[in-house]
């Protein structure tokens, strides 16, 4: 995922749609993929919920559709960008996440997300 | 797992590269056969339908593709008949799923392992051993998590809903100092009795979560838990029994309440 990319929030934070500004502890690194934490601006929102548009937000990849490709050979891609908004500590600001996630998550240190979700891919 | 998914709104084309060996794959045996036919048809990047190669839907979906598209699904298709010729004979039909013997002796006579599954399935043997090692190691967690105070422990037993972890710890506990204490002391039993670190994730916080990788622990602070609700989440798992009695968030607030009370009289007779 590359700066300016939109991604859906794949969560109920609020949020709905959201674009990648920056991967934070690096100074220039352009791409991002699954598993990785980013800055992100908030795009399109759900009306009356607390992330607005223009507000700037922490997120980790869910899903890309470049994907990911494993060591036994296998490859992933999925139909749509998705990230998931965190806090600053790294907990979800919403409560479920939505649609599959890959299991790197779990080994880049967001076992959280991996327990919200509905599926997990192995 | 190498299966073939088509997954709803976030449909993913799940896809293998094929071997130089050809229609051999190293990665789960049933789909072997599948797989040779699905690179062709993924390369397109259609969403496949977990199910048959050889059933209807995936032949009025080979019979879109391009004329080089179908000899090579055809070439497959072919050699694999030929492969399977003495046990069709019975049937007169297309043997739409080969036995794990037939399966087996395939791949002695023509199969080449060339990488083979990082996470291999475990026999239901080692399985079940695992599954009582995960369950000594989780009441443990649990009982020393008791010992330091934490309240409404649970334990539940995640396998059945999921893959990546047998056991959940969920507990609370009431201040940061009292989290951190907790996570010191599980850290200390997992380590000295099962030889297991928690994997990385983050500094504690108002959930703090352990990954035991068999064993995952969750500490929440009292409105975290019930914000995020993953008991809700997780509710079809069965609960575990545990060999104390673990207070509960109420209970707890309701005896500090009652002490402070009393320490108030005290200090009024005083």
């Amino acid at each position: 995922m590359r700066p300016q990319t939109y991604s859906n929030v794949a969560d109920n934070s609020g949020a709905r749609e959201s674009m990648r500004i920056r991967v934070p502890g690096a100074s220039n690194r352009q791409y991002a993929s699954i598993g990785d934490m980013i800055v992100a601006v908030v795009r399109e929102a759900v009306p009356n919920m607390p992330p607005k548009g223009s507000e700037v937000v922490r997120a980790v990849i869910a899903r890309t559709r470049k994907g990911l490709n494993r060591d036994n050979g296998m490859a992933i891609r999925f139909d749509d960008n998705a990230a998931v908004a965190i806090d600053r500590e790294g907990n979800p600001k919403g409560t479920r996440v939505f649609g599959p996630v890959a299991r790197e998550s779990r080994e880049c240190h967001f076992a959280k997300t991996v327990s919200s979700a509905p599926e997990v891919l192995r | 797992m190498a299966s073939l998914q088509c997954a709803g709104a976030g449909a993913l084309a799940l896809w293998q590269r094929q071997h130089s060996s050809g229609k051999r794959c190293s990665i789960g045996r049933q789909y072997r056969r599948r797989c040779s036919i699905a690179v062709s048809i993924a390369q397109r990047g259609w969403c496949q339908r977990a199910g048959n190669p050889r059933s209807g839907a995936w032949r009025a979906m080979a019979s879109d593709s391009q004329a080089e598209d179908e000899e090579q699904e055809d070439a497959l298709l072919s050699d694999e008949e030929e492969e399977t010729e003495e046990e069709d004979e019975e049937d007169n039909v297309d043997v739409d799923v080969l036995s794990n013997e037939e399966i087996d002796a395939l791949m002695k006579e023509y199969g080449n392992v060339v990488r083979s599954d990082p996470e291999p399935r475990k026999s239901s043997a080692e399985d079940a051993n695992a599954d009582a090692e995960a369950l000594s190691m989780a009441t443990a967690l649990a009982t020393a998590a008791n010992e330091v105070k934490a309240v409404d422990i649970k334990l539940f037993h995640v396998k059945p809903l999921i893959y990546w972890a047998r056991y959940f710890l969920i507990a609370s506990a009431f201040s940061m100092p009292q989290v951190n204490a907790i996570v010191g002391r599980i850290e200390d039993i997992a380590q000295e009795q099962y030889g297991k670190i928690p994997r990385p994730s983050g500094k504690p916080s108002g959930w703090t979560l352990m990954d035991f990788g068999d064993v995952v622990v969750h500490i929440f602070l009292p409105s975290q838990r019930e914000f995020y609700n993953l008991e809700e989440f997780y509710a079809n798992a069965p609960l575990v029994e545990l060999p104390f009695v673990s207070e509960s968030s109420s209970s707890s607030t309701a005896r500090s309440d009652a002490e402070g009370e009393s320490e108030e009289e005290m200090i009024s007779l005083s």
